[in-house]
Order: C-alpha cells, then sequence, then structure tokens
C-alpha cells in the first residue's frame, strides 16, 4: 500500500468540504434580497418589549414587527437571526445577514462601519436608583456614584469622559451630569440585577433606556427612574458598509420606513408595543 | 492439596473452598454497607444544597415555566459537542502521528499548531473563525463555524492525549511488528492503536464532557443552544439566577447520561486484561 493512495482518497473529500462553504455575494444588497425574496435580519432577543422571547420561545416585540413591515413593503418575507450584540455594532457581518433592526442608536463612531437608515423611533436614556433609596432626589445625587451600564451602548459612551458621543445627525449632546462612575456589564440587564441587589451593594444606579427601566418596574424589580431623561436616543436600521450596494440598500429602506412613518404603520405598532407613541421625536 | 496463587492463610481443619466463599460473602456485604453509606453522603449534601437554593429566594414557578424551552436547546448543544469530538479526534490521530514523525515538515506544523491552540483562548479561535475568516473569502455560517472552531481546539489538546497513549505501547510491539514484515501504517493500525486506546479512550471521554461544556460558547454566535436559551430568557426577565440554575441542571444530567455510557465502554475494552488467576498478565 503507498502512501500516496490515502492523500489521493482525502483530497475528494476535501475539496468537496471546500466547496460547500458558502462565497461572499458580489451583487448589490438589495438585489439579493429581492431574489432571495427572505429578508434576514439580526436582532439582540435580550430586552422586552422591543425584541424577546414569549413563553413558547418565538420570537416576539417592536423591533420584530417593524422588521416584518419593512420586508412585506419590499415585498419579501422576514427572517431572524440572533447572533450577539458585539458582532452586529462591530459591522462586517460577511453577508450572513442583511439588516439589523435591532434598536441601534445612530452614532458617528459606529457610522463608519454600518450604513444607517432613518430613525424608527426614539428611546430616553435614564438613570435609575434602588427603589429604597432616599438619599439621592436628582441625577447630581449620582456624582461620584458607580453606575452600571451596558458595555458597547451610547450609555457607556456618556458616562465615560474618554469617548466621544455624536448622536444622530451630529447634534450635540448636553452633558447633565459628569464624574458619575460607570461599570460596564455584558447588558443593560445584568447592570439591573445588580442594582436591585441593594443600593450601594455593588452599584449606586443604572443608565439605560427609560424603557429597560419601565419593565423591569413591571416585573418587580426593585429600582426607581430619577430626574428627567438625560438625552433621547434616535434608533434605526443599519447595513453591513462591507457590502457592496449597502448604501442603495439602506436608501431604500430608509423610504419604507418613512412611509411607515406617514400612514402610521409605526405609530400603531408603538402603541401596541409601548401604550403611547415612541416614533415621533420628543422635545 | 492447595490452590495456586491462594491469598487466604491456611487454616487448620478447615475447607480451603469454604473459607474463600466466606471471604467473598464478607467482601460483598462490606461493598453494600459502603454504598448505603454513599448514598446517605449524597443525600446530606443534596439537602445542603437545597436549603441554599432556598435562601437564594428563587422563583419557582417562573423556573418551571421556561423549563421546557430551555430544555429544547440540549440536542443541539449535544449534536455541537458530537459533532466536534469526531472532528478533534481525527485531528488528534493525524497530530499525534505528526508529532512522533521524523518529517520535519509534520513535526514542525503539529508541534507549531498545538502550541498555538493550546496558548490561545477558545473564545478568542471561535470569533477568528466567525468574524476573521469571511475576510479571506470563507463565510461560515454560526454552528459550522463553532464546530470547526471547537474542533481545532479541542484536537490540539487531544494530540497530547493520543500521542501519551500511542507512546505508552511497549516499544517492544512495535519491533515485533516490524519484523513481521509489516509497514509502518499497517502497525499502526492493527498493533499499536488498539493497545493506545486503553489510555485514550477515557481521557477522550473526559475531554467529551468538558467539551459539552464549552459548546455554550457558541451562543455568542446566536445558536439557540442551552445556555443561549437560559441566558435570554434569563435577562428579558431580569432572572438570570434562576434560568442558567436550569440550564446548569441539563448539562450535569446530560454529563451523567455520557459518563455511564464511557464506564461501559471502559468495561468493554478492558474485558481482555482482567486478572485470571494463575496467569501472569
Amino acid at each position: 500500500m503507498k502512501r500516496r493512495n490515502t492523500l489521493f482518497r482525502l483530497t475528494p473529500i476535501i475539496v468537496i468540504c471546500l466547496l460547500s462553504v458558502t462565497m461572499p455575494a458580489m451583487a448589490g444588497t438589495l438585489d439579493d434580497v429581492l431574489s432571495k425574496g427572505v429578508l434576514t435580519v439580526s436582532t439582540d432577543a435580550n430586552y422586552a418589549p422591543q425584541s424577546f422571547l414569549d413563553d413558547k420561545g418565538n420570537l416576539v416585540g417592536f423591533d420584530i414587527d417593524v422588521a416584518k413591515a419593512v420586508a412585506s413593503r419590499l415585498g419579501v418575507k422576514a427572517k431572524h437571526v440572533t447572533p450577539d450584540w458585539d458582532i452586529i455594532v462591530s459591522g462586517k457581518w460577511g453577508g450572513r445577514w442583511d439588516l439589523s433592526i435591532g434598536s441601534m442608536t445612530i452614532t458617528s463612531e459606529r457610522a463608519a462601519v454600518v450604513d444607517f437608515s432613518i430613525p424608527y423611533y426614539y428611546t430616553p436614556a435614564q438613570f435609575a436608583i434602588h427603589k429604597n433609596n432616599k438619599r439621592v432626589n436628582t441625577i447630581n445625587g449620582l456624582v461620584g456614584k458607580t453606575v452600571g451600564i451596558g458595555a458597547g451602548t451610547t450609555y457607556e459612551s456618556y458616562l465615560d469622559p474618554n469617548q466621544s458621543l455624536t448622536i444622530g445627525g451630529g447634534e450635540g449632546i448636553a452633558y447633565q451630569v459628569q464624574g458619575v462612575k460607570g461599570k460596564p456589564y455584558s447588558t443593560d440587564m445584568e447592570a439591573v440585577q445588580d442594582l436591585a441587589l441593594g443600593d450601594g451593594t455593588r452599584l449606586n444606579g443604572v443608565l439605560t433606556s427609560g424603557f429597560v427601566v419601565q419593565e423591569a418596574m413591571k416585573k418587580g424589580v426593585p429600582i426607581k427612574p430619577v430626574g428627567d431623561p438625560v438625552y433621547y436616543e434616535p434608533l434605526a436600521a443599519a447595513s453591513d458598509k462591507a457590502r457592496a450596494g449597502s448604501r442603495a440598500f439602506i436608501d431604500k429602506v430608509s423610504e419604507v420606513i418613512q412611509s411607515m412613518h406617514d400612514d402610521g404603520t409605526l405609530t400603531r405598532l408603538s402603541n401596541k408595543w409601548y401604550g403611547f407613541d415612541v416614533t415621533k421625536k420628543a422635545q | 492439596m492447595t490452590q495456586e496463587g491462594d491469598p487466604t492463610k491456611k487454616i487448620e481443619g478447615l475447607d480451603v473452598a469454604e473459607t474463600r466463599l466466606k471471604h467473598i460473602d464478607e467482601a460483598k456485604r462490606k461493598k453494600k454497607i459502603f454504598i448505603v453509606k454513599v448514598t446517605l453522603v449524597w443525600i446530606g449534601i443534596f439537602v445542603a444544597l437545597f436549603y441554599v437554593l432556598y435562601r437564594f429566594n428563587l422563583d419557582f414557578r417562573f423556573m418551571l415555566k421556561y423549563t421546557p424551552f430551555i430544555f429544547k436547546g440540549v440536542g443541539i448543544t449535544i449534536f455541537v459537542s458530537i459533532g466536534a469530538i469526531a472532528c478533534a479526534c481525527i485531528l488528534a490521530l493525524i497530530g499525534a502521528v505528526s508529532r512522533l514523525s521524523k518529517n520535519p515538515v509534520l513535526y514542525g506544523a503539529s508541534t507549531f499548531y498545538v502550541s498555538l491552540i493550546r496558548g490561545t483562548p477558545l473564545i478568542v479561535q471561535i470569533f477568528v473563525i466567525y468574524l476573521g475568516l469571511p475576510q479571506l473569502g470563507i463565510i461560515l455560517s454560526a454552528i459550522p463555524a463553532g464546530i470547526i472552531a471547537l474542533s481545532v481546539n479541542y484536537g490540539a489538546y487531544m494530540t497530547e492525549i493520543f500521542r501519551g497513549g500511542i507512546q505508552a505501547v511497549r516499544r517492544g510491539q512495535m519491533e515485533a511488528a516490524y519484523s513481521l514484515g509489516m509497514t509502518y501504517t499497517q502497525m499502526m493500525k492493527r498493533v499499536v492503536l488498539p493497545q493506545a486506546l486503553r489510555i485514550i479512550i477515557p481521557a477522550t471521554g473526559n475531554e467529551f464532557i468538558a467539551m459539552l461544556k464549552d459548546s455554550s460558547l457558541v451562543a455568542f454566535l446566536g445558536v439557540w443552544e442551552l445556555f443561549f436559551r437560559a441566558q435570554k430568557v434569563g435577562r428579558q426577565n431580569f432572572r438570570n439566577m434562576e434560568t442558567l440554575l436550569i440550564a446548569a441542571l441539563f448539562y450535569w444530567m446530560v454529563t451523567i447520561l455520557f459518563q455511564y455510557f464511557q464506564g461501559r465502554l471502559e468495561n468493554k475494552l478492558a474485558e481482555g486484561t482482567t486478572k485470571i488467576t494463575g496467569m501472569t498478565h
């Protein structure tokens, strides 16, 4: 038996394995989506009511419904995938999914790797403290204290003096409070749970979306909001800049979102999931 | 007339066979008592554990509600683990043979592979394969990327296991095989590897059990396996503790199941080697 035989026998298997791996799409994103008839959307299913799992384990939420509406207006079906937030936000998706409709805030740092559509809704950034905390009445009471935030969120950039935060169309943010120490967690949800342990046990507060605070309180977590929202973030759909035809694709998505603003679809979905209209810019 | 290798002392006036039976009965009885004692220890440990969990203030109704959903991840977890350990075994065999080879290319490449892959974190390797390969034009979806990353990682550790197992087979076996005119491949296939298996199988079973837990890292790629389901449900309800404990329980149950099968496999492989009174090996 010659040694050559084994390698010869292995070669076709190796070739078949390599061929079964997909190659990146060369045509534009929009053409791909339309020809396949499927819009693959990424979502990070941690947050009720934006994107979460119901009792039966189905993906439901405001983001999910918006994605389905966008897909149907493009004439295709929507399919959801659930990679980790860090992977979504850093771009270079490799063509594995076409669009992110996942409550991503428009920032100039992110605009370097993804193309943003127009905003589809707005979220207030809200400080929260432990329910039993009687000492802190305004957000200035949190200066010098430790506040939990989700890693990779705008809330982290807001508290970090070394990070810049330019939101939306370049509007500056008035920093209403400085000198609050931010402690990053893998997501806002872990930060909330640590705050629930007690004021000062691990955290003195959290900075997260006002909707997360409301949802936590609804589920019985012992926290309460403090002060008014410190800023509003516009949230938009995003497409991978590294993929051909991304700008044309996201412009088309913006058209669709604008039509959904105009005919009241977004307001209707917002009322369904939040009980009020979050899709109009708050002043 | 005395029997060869008789372990009992000669007792005056007593039939030697009868003494032996008494000793065997005695041993069985002691074993039963031992099992009962161990079971009592385990019961004690479980009681202590339940007390600790009770102090955690867990929402048991919530846990029951989501248990079926989390349980559905067990299938993918096992699938990913089996796929990865199978590929890892193939890599390990190639790697071990290369590490023992006199060919500089094989030796150099395999030694580098073992050093690099053992020396970098598994999570980094998973991200490199998932995010880095597309930049070279190779795009893998989540589950294949996860299985490949796990195989490559475990293949490096198991290369050393396989190498150790092969080296443990006595040189005399190799020399005898060569003197019978076998080629290297025939010798490995028919003489060395079957004997090396007795060392490799228990260690590989151990690796598989570790792999079951490491497979949870593919959750970062969005695969709906056990850990992913527990994490998502826990996060959105602000109850990570409850759901992660459920996932931990399922991981443990699957591990116990495989430990049982591994035990049976080891016993089967050891069939030809138990001591028979009067024989020397």
